[in-house]
């Protein structure tokens, strides 16, 4: 049985006008992300992994083309009703990690459900679990500042993941932490994928993590150059 | 969550915050002490004009406040002091005559701009000569004798019993009449020392040929009761006659303090514009640091509404905390000088405080209102929150895509 797919990107392009000349970022990409799936994104830097992410998360309007998420066309959306969409359907993993400084851990991850306008019993229990699940139970009242980067990184995958998005999209996860607390980040990843099902789509440099992505896409120059699913 | 967060971005940066928001505090205390001081200092005036001029209310023969002439009068004063009492009984009723005179001397000679004629045993309970007596007496009932200021005795040379010559023109024509001086005063007021002089009303009505009339029925109640008391004279008494309040019957005095308030604000006004441009410039850099994290705060989906209202509710607690600041500030000051008062030499430089021919003397006391303190503050909150506005709408408007990416 096929898996119903709940990212498709339909021929998108996007070129970035730099003064008078016209720089292509993505060129003409066809992308499918079935529901509960787990992919890299590998490729050089300037091969537009990011500029596909900023497209799948609504963050940026591709030039041509259309994005759908879960059946909706994000062309067709205002600012705010893509701020809408990225709230209930998308989670960000940044590199740097892009916590709230004067928030804690816990207040961290609660943000996106308060903003989702959950009561605050409900997402007392939700982020009481999450981070528990991420291994913070001890460090949630503990500021971005006061927590070590691999720390900081899995507050930002629970803050990604608390509200149960349709995706999660991690751009260079791994980028900033040593190769264990890299691989300790991956393993809670996949662990939230295999038990939950959250689909998860990460760009990455990192060997290991191309490693253990059961889905590989290899981009260069902005082209899909090959789409590897391991079995 | 919101608060929380404006709460605590406001503090991240606790030296920038404090110092805005004792240049935004402090000049709110400026306000409030001016505020007081202005309308103590205003009731004062407007207290000391109103007993030596006119009354809280005044009746007049129709026509009298534009006219000034003797003609132009009210016949029959004791019917208006049986209807007042019968309105409010605690309201001192005051029958009083203007006219011009001239006062001669061996040595000189003063023009009086006011020659009135008073009720001594009424006038005593209000009066503003009365309590600035620095020679003599204050006149008594059916006295014989005339009471004169400071300057005008200094010019004419004369002390108390000393006589002096006063011509008028009545109704009849002109009349003249020697008279001892009873009594000095001294109100610092250059013009009333001057040219301002009392007698008793039966001499001035019989010398102004006046018979019983009067040109003025003065009531004194107080500021609060001035208007419901006009209203009510003018439902009950005759067509013939003008109920003024004072604002109305000294419209010079009322027009200087009007002014006197218009130049404060104006002052304040342009203080806070100064204050609000370093709010802005505060608000301002605080969403320019916060550019990334704006952005990831777009990215994870707060929408530029938001974003608009986190900056505006940052620059409220800002404001607030002002407030907290100008009010524990201007409060106690504001107590002290409603108690003890400033003296006014300390305050202006000269001895007395002169307006619209009135003067002040001594100490200015404050009276602060609740209600202007009230919407002040609120003015000042919103203030700040105006001030947030370019900030907050250049927030609203950052590119999540770029604003990430910014180091």
């Amino acid at each position: 049985m096929t898996k119903e797919n709940i990212v498709e990107l339909h021929d998108v392009t996007k070129i970035y006008r730099q003064g008078t000349i016209d720089v292509p970022a993505l060129n003409g990409v066809d992308l499918c992300i079935p529901k509960g799936g787990f992919a890299a994104v590998s490729g050089p830097s300037g091969s537009g992994k990011t500029t596909l992410f900023n497209m799948i998360g609504g963050l940026d309007r591709p030039t041509s083309g259309s994005v759908v998420i879960q059946g909706q066309d994000l062309s067709s959306l205002s600012q705010s009703a893509l701020a809408k969409l990225r709230l209930f359907k998308v989670g960000f993993v940044f590199q740097a990690y892009n916590l709230v400084p004067v928030l804690t851990a816990y207040e961290n991850a609660e943000l996106v459900l308060a903003m989702q306008g959950m009561p605050p019993a409900e997402r007392k229990k939700r982020v009481t679990k999450i981070l528990t699940e991420v291994g913070l139970k001890d460090m949630m009242h503990r500021r971005p500042y006061e927590m070590s980067g691999g720390q900081q990184q899995r507050v930002a995958v629970a803050r990604a993941v608390v509200a149960h998005p349709t995706i999660v999209l991690a751009d260079e996860p791994t980028a900033n932490l040593d190769s264990k607390t890299g691989g300790a980040l991956l393993d809670m990843m996949h662990s939230l994928n295999e038990h939950h099902g959250t689909t998860f789509l990460l760009a990455t440099h990192d060997p290991m993590v191309m490693e253990r992505a059961p889905r590989v896409i290899h981009m260069v120059d902005g082209a899909i150059a090959t789409d590897q699913t391991k079995d | 969550m919101l608060l929380k967060m404006a709460f605590r971005n406001l503090w991240r940066r606790k030296f920038r915050t404090l110092l805005t928001a004792l240049a935004l505090g402090l000049s709110y205390a400026m306000t409030v002490i001016f505020m007081g001081l202005a309308d103590g200092s205003h009731e004062q005036m407007a207290d000391i004009g109103i007993r030596l001029k006119a009354g809280h209310v005044v009746v007049q023969g129709k026509g009298y406040a534009k006219k000034k002439r003797l003609e132009i009068r009210v016949f029959h004063p004791n019917r208006i002091d049986a209807i007042v009492h019968d309105i409010d009984p605690t309201v001192i009723v005051c029958h009083r005559i203007f006219a011009m005179a001239a006062l001669r001397s061996a040595d000189g000679m003063v023009r009086l701009d006011s020659l009135v004629g008073i009720q001594p045993a009424r006038e005593a309970k209000i009066s503003e000569i009365a309590k600035h007596m620095v020679a003599g007496s204050f006149l008594k009932p059916g006295q014989k004798g005339i009471v004169i200021g400071a300057q005008a005795a200094k010019r004419l040379k004369v002390a108390p019993g000393d006589n002096v010559v006063l011509t008028t023109s009545g109704i009849a024509g002109r009349a003249q009449e020697k008279m001892p001086v009873k009594g000095i005063f001294r109100t610092a007021g250059q013009a009333v020392d001057t040219g301002y002089a009392q007698i008793d009303l039966t001499t001035a009505q019989r010398m102004l040929g006046m018979d019983h009339s009067v040109t003025q029925v003065a009531l004194f109640a107080n500021l609060k009761k001035t208007r419901r008391l006009a209203h009510e004279l003018t439902k009950r008494l005759s067509a013939n006659l003008e109920i003024l309040t004072w604002k109305q019957a000294l419209p010079m005095l009322s027009q200087f303090l009007w002014l006197d308030s218009a130049s404060m604000w104006v002052m304040l006004l342009l203080i806070f514009a100064i204050v609000a441009a370093g709010v802005l410039n505060t608000v301002l850099m605080s969403v320019m640091e916060r550019t990334k994290e704006l952005g990831v705060l777009k990215a994870i989906g707060m929408t530029p509404r938001r974003i608009f209202f986190e900056v505006a509710v940052e620059a409220a607690l800002l404001g607030l905390i002002a407030l907290a600041i100008g009010l524990a500030v201007g409060l106690p000051v504001n107590h002290l000088a409603e108690v003890h008062g400033i003296d006014i030499k300390a305050f202006t430089g000269a001895d007395s405080f002169e307006g619209a021919g009135v003067a002040m003397t001594g100490k200015m006391y404050s009276k602060l209102y609740l209600l202007p303190v009230l919407w002040t503050s609120i003015g000042m909150v919103l203030l700040t929150v105006l001030s947030a506005l370019y900030p907050g709408w250049k927030a609203a408007r950052l590119k999540p895509v770029t604003a990430i990416h910014r180091t």
